[in-house]
């Protein structure tokens, strides 16, 4: 067999797949707000991978804590070209903590969402499929911290911890993983019911494989719009707990730090310090709504056509 | 069944919930590190002392022991010493909930009708001009920092403009009967009370209802072009009814039932969001209190409010279910 | 114009813009539909039955649009009118009632409601029922029971305060045939109205109809994909296929002389007990896909007879004997192919 009839196989063999996927591609074009919300995102994304090379101050970092570079000759100065979002109460260079506030602000994201994710993934899965008692005690436990407002049952985990970037991670793990969960057990189910669940059961697959084949795959959709979405409320929420001085070290690279700091002196008409940290948390948090938005409406099997 | 079985069945139901939220507050409290007798006992006090506050409070016991008295706790009223106060916990509490609920009120009544006008817009406009702004608006609303939109609220409307006062609640009416002063300068006739608290609540109410605003906008449009799409939609519009008549009366009535059921849901934000408005505007409300425990480490004053804070949630959830069950006759009672 | 012709559609084109190109749901249809008559439109899924009558409605949503033609109603040409003059139309002048009797009601307001609804807006100009003064509310009342009982609702009084999740099927059609005539139309269009239901309330239902004709003096379009149907309670038939009307007769001669080939294949395809046969007919091939229809007949690639002009050209309706019209090219051989074989009979 030639290489050329093996892709011509592949084409045909997911011919419909790839049918799906263009018309997916067509959606998202169509749509204005799905594509600004890409590519603010690609933009977030940019600024965090080459923060050294766009910042011009960078941070040293010595036990751990990280140490700007500031100016006392410079302090509280208005935005200007030397400092593009001015400086705050030591003379450091605003623009280029906001630059390098991105790595963390993603990093939060990434790792909390992933990390919530898996344990959604193994529980739910685990839950949907086996049924029975455990299923109703993992729904039970997930109920449990679905009556907590999220930021409140996180500020709660957090100052039990003590503040803290790891901390404020954790808090904001043990808050996210009961959703996905939900989500992912709700799929176990409904595919469950599906006969080719039951073929696959007949021919003697094993659980895990039917799990791994089956459920998985179809869940893909209904978690990548949650995950997306999700990105941007922990960010969010991050944030919120940074503001109420449970997350990283003043004067360190954290945009609900800075903001928190700046609100000091808001009020006397310095409003730089506060103001572009805080635009910075708004402009990421939308990326990831207007594209986890955008993704539900063009993913929704009923609104598709 | 009649409503008050009903009531009276979710009311029960009620318990094993707040059991759990209990159990979760309870755990958390375990892990706090910092020594809870030493904490009651002041840094000074002398190791003889501490202990018997060890004894007293029952530290030394097991774990399952030490929960069963944490739950009687609960359900007696002993939430434990606020020391940042220096008074009982559930005392704090009884005095910041009325601040937080007003606030809270106020910004449902915000939020609740202009979100869902906006989602009918949104809906009926779909793909339009319309559809596209109040989509990007909703998105900021759920996107935006709760305590950076206080922030610049206050930096316009206080700083430059000096139009609204940027803390507090303002003053409080001659007589005081349910703690919401603006409800009770106007049970008392206080005119100059109301002008000023109402003057005082704007902006919080606004900076804390923005999210829960957009939340009920998206939900509002989802459920709209669901409904819209429907088959009683093309009778109603066959029977030569007006577009209006069609979107308010036909489909609108339908659309809000899920739409409801996340207005219970988006009650959590609403929680959550008030800790942060209450910091920023200095609002004298359960949020506030948390926010000064946690920089004076008050952990039992922190701990009550997350509990205070969950058992109003799951009530607020209990609510509209019951709204629920009112709005949509096809909902059995039973079930 | 004949004075006993209500309703007129000539030339008839509804489009669809989507996605994948336009689809040509009805592509020049024309037909009329004579006073206190019941005109059955039949065809397979899709071919473009529902869309004439949404057409015909005005209420074509989008991506779809009526790109051209007239649809002439009491001397009207509803396309020219604006959208308060189409509302005062719906309802009043044609109703409309739909297949699916469990969601064609809405499931938060009671039966007596909706009824009272329709009438309250087109004899009173009341668009909301809880501003309507008592005494009117009282005396319509009243009627919606009469109409309920002329539905042969049982139990009319119980019915007027229920939900429709509260009614079967079978009283659900009854309810919504009775709101849809309590304004008085003079036209009913019923999209598969029975299609929905248990063969035994179907017949129910049908019945219901005819007796509404009698006893109302409306015209009823009837939409169905069931000959049966057809067979029992219409007066004229037009049989579609992808778009387009392909015959047009009174209901003896579609069934007894048939002329157009699918036409032909549609009544072979209908079981007979007198002939026990081996197998079932049915017509060969599939529906075309009406955003790249066949060239020339529509019908061609699954004809038997087809010829190279099938290919090239489109038929147009031509009248073969008074009242019967055929689309189709060799109409008038096959017509007189089916006169012969009728003699020989």
């Amino acid at each position: 067999m030639t290489e050329v009839e093996v892709t011509g196989g592949f084409r045909k063999a997911h011919e419909s797949q790839i049918k799906e996927f263009k018309y997916t591609l067509y959606l998202m074009r169509r749509s204005p707000l799905t594509m600004t919300g890409l590519i603010m995102l690609l933009f977030v994304v940019i600024v965090a991978i080459f923060a050294p090379w766009i910042a011009p101050y960078h941070p040293t970092y010595i036990g751990g804590q990280q140490y700007w570079p500031y100016d006392s000759s410079q302090m509280l100065s208005p935005p200007s070209l030397q400092h593009l979002f001015g400086t705050d109460d030591m003379g450091h260079d605003l623009f280029s903590m906001v630059v390098y506030g991105s790595r963390e602000a993603l990093y939060i994201g990434f790792i909390v969402v992933i990390v919530a994710m898996l344990i959604g993934i193994t529980l739910g899965a685990y839950s949907g499929y086996v049924g029975g008692w455990v299923d109703e005690a993992i729904m039970r436990v997930c109920d449990m911290f679905f009556a907590f407002p999220g930021l409140v049952l996180a500020m709660a985990i957090t100052a039990a911890l003590g503040p803290g970037l790891q901390n404020v991670m954790y808090a904001l793990m043990v808050v996210w993983w009961p959703g996905y969960t939900r989500i992912i057990r709700g799929q176990v189910l409904s595919v469950k019911e599906n006969q080719y669940i039951e073929a696959a059961r007949a021919v003697g697959l094993s659980r895990f494989k039917i799990i791994w084949k089956h459920v998985i795959p179809n869940s893909i959709p209904p978690i990548l719009v949650q995950a997306t979405m999700d990105l941007g409320n922990v960010i969010l929420t991050a944030a919120g707990l940074a503001f109420l001085g449970l997350g990283a070290a003043a004067y360190t690279a954290d945009w609900g730090v800075m903001v928190s700091q700046g609100r000091a002196w808001l009020l006397a008409g310095y409003w730089w310090w506060s103001t572009f940290p805080g635009l910075a948390i708004f402009i990421t948090v939308l990326a990831f709504n207007l594209f986890g938005d955008g993704l539900r409406d063009i993913l929704d099997p009923r609104l598709r056509r | 069944m009649k409503l008050w079985q009903y009531i009276a069945r979710r009311l029960l139901l009620l318990l094993p919930v707040i059991i759990g939220v209990t159990l979760i507050t309870f755990t958390i409290s375990f892990v706090i590190p910092a020594d809870p007798a030493r904490a009651w006992a002041g840094q000074k006090a002398p190791p003889s002392v501490v202990e018997k506050i060890r004894i007293e409070y029952h530290l030394n016991d097991p774990v399952y022991v030490q929960y069963y008295y944490y739950i009687t706790g609960v359900f007696t009223g002993n939430w434990g010493y606020s020391h940042s106060e220096k008074r009982p916990v559930i005392q704090c509490l009884a005095d910041y909930f009325p601040a937080t609920l007003e606030l809270t009120i106020w910004a449902m009544a915000i939020a609740i009708p202009t979100g869902i006008y906006l989602g009918v817009v949104s809906a009926v406009k779909r793909n339009k001009i319309q559809d596209h702004l109040s989509r990007v608006f909703a998105l900021s609303g759920v996107s935006m920092p709760i305590f950076w939109l206080g922030l610049l609220l206050i930096l316009i409307f206080y700083t430059y403009l000096g139009w609204f006062p940027a803390s507090g609640r303002g003053i409080a009416p001659t007589h005081v009967y349910t703690g919401l002063w603006i409800l009770d300068s106007l049970l008392s006739g206080d005119w100059h009370a109301l002008a000023i608290d109402v003057w005082h609540i704007i902006l919080p109410s606004i900076t804390l209802s923005y999210a829960t605003l957009a939340v009920m906008t998206r939900m509002t449009r989802s459920s709209m072009l669901e409904v819209l799409r429907l088959d009683y939609i093309k009778t109603a519009k066959a029977k030569g009814l007006s577009k209006k008549v069609v979107i308010y009366r036909h489909a609108l009535r339908n659309a809000l039932i899920p739409t409801l059921t996340v207005s219970g849901l988006a009650f959590a934000g609403l929680l959550g969001g008030a800790v942060l408005t209450e910091t920023i505007f200095a609002w004298p409300g359960m949020g506030r209190y948390a926010y000064q425990a946690i920089s004076t480490l008050d952990y039992p004053a922190i701990m009550g409010v997350t509990l205070l804070m969950a058992i109003i949630f799951v009530i607020a959830n209990l609510i509209v279910d019951i709204m629920y069950a009112y709005l949509d006759p096809r909902i059995k009672l039973g079930e | 114009m004949d004075d006993d012709i209500l309703l007129k559609v000539e030339d008839l084109h509804t489009y669809f813009y989507t996605y994948e190109g336009v689809v040509k749901a009805v592509d020049g249809v024309s037909f009329y539909v004579k006073k206190g008559e019941v005109f059955g439109v039949v065809g397979e899924t899709g071919c473009g039955k529902s869309v004439t009558a949404l057409s015909i409605i005005g209420l074509i949503d989008e991506p779809g649009k009526i790109v051209s033609g007239k649809i002439i109603f009491q001397g009207k040409n509803l396309r020219e009118l604006s959208e308060d003059e189409m509302r005062k139309i719906r309802g009043k002048g044609i109703s409309m009632i739909f297949q699916e009797p469990m969601t064609a009601l809405n499931p938060v307001y009671k039966i007596g409601d909706q009824i009272l609804e329709i009438i309250l807006l087109h004899k009173y100009g009341i668009e909301d029922i809880k501003k309507a003064p008592k005494d009117i509310k009282k005396k319509e009342r009243k009627r919606v029971i009469d109409m309920l009982r002329l539905v042969r609702m049982p139990d009319p009084e119980r019915a007027i305060d229920s939900y429709p999740h509260e009614l079967s099927g079978g009283m659900r059609q009854r309810a919504m045939i009775a709101m849809m005539l309590a304004a008085e139309p003079s036209l009913l269009i019923a999209d598969e109205p029975t299609t929905a239901l248990d063969v035994t309330v179907q017949a129910q239902i049908l019945n219901i109809l005819l007796d509404m004709r009698d006893k109302l003096g409306i015209s009823i379009i009837l939409i169905t994909h069931d000959l049966s149907v057809v067979a029992d309670v219409c007066d004229r038939v037009a049989v579609m296929y992808a778009g387009n009307i392909v015959e047009m007769a009174d209901v003896y001669t579609i069934f007894k002389h048939p002329v157009h080939p699918y036409t032909r294949g549609l009544m072979q395809a209908i079981p007979s007990i007198a002939e026990k046969k081996e197998e079932l007919k049915y017509i060969k091939g599939s529906v075309p896909n009406l955003i790249y229809p066949p060239p020339g007949c529509r019908f061609h690639p699954r004809c038997e007879y087809a010829q190279d002009i099938c290919k090239k050209e489109k038929p147009k309706l031509i009248e073969v004997e008074p009242g019967h019209y055929v689309a189709c090219h060799f109409a008038k051989e096959f017509f007189e192919k089916e006169k012969e074989s009728d003699k020989n009979e």
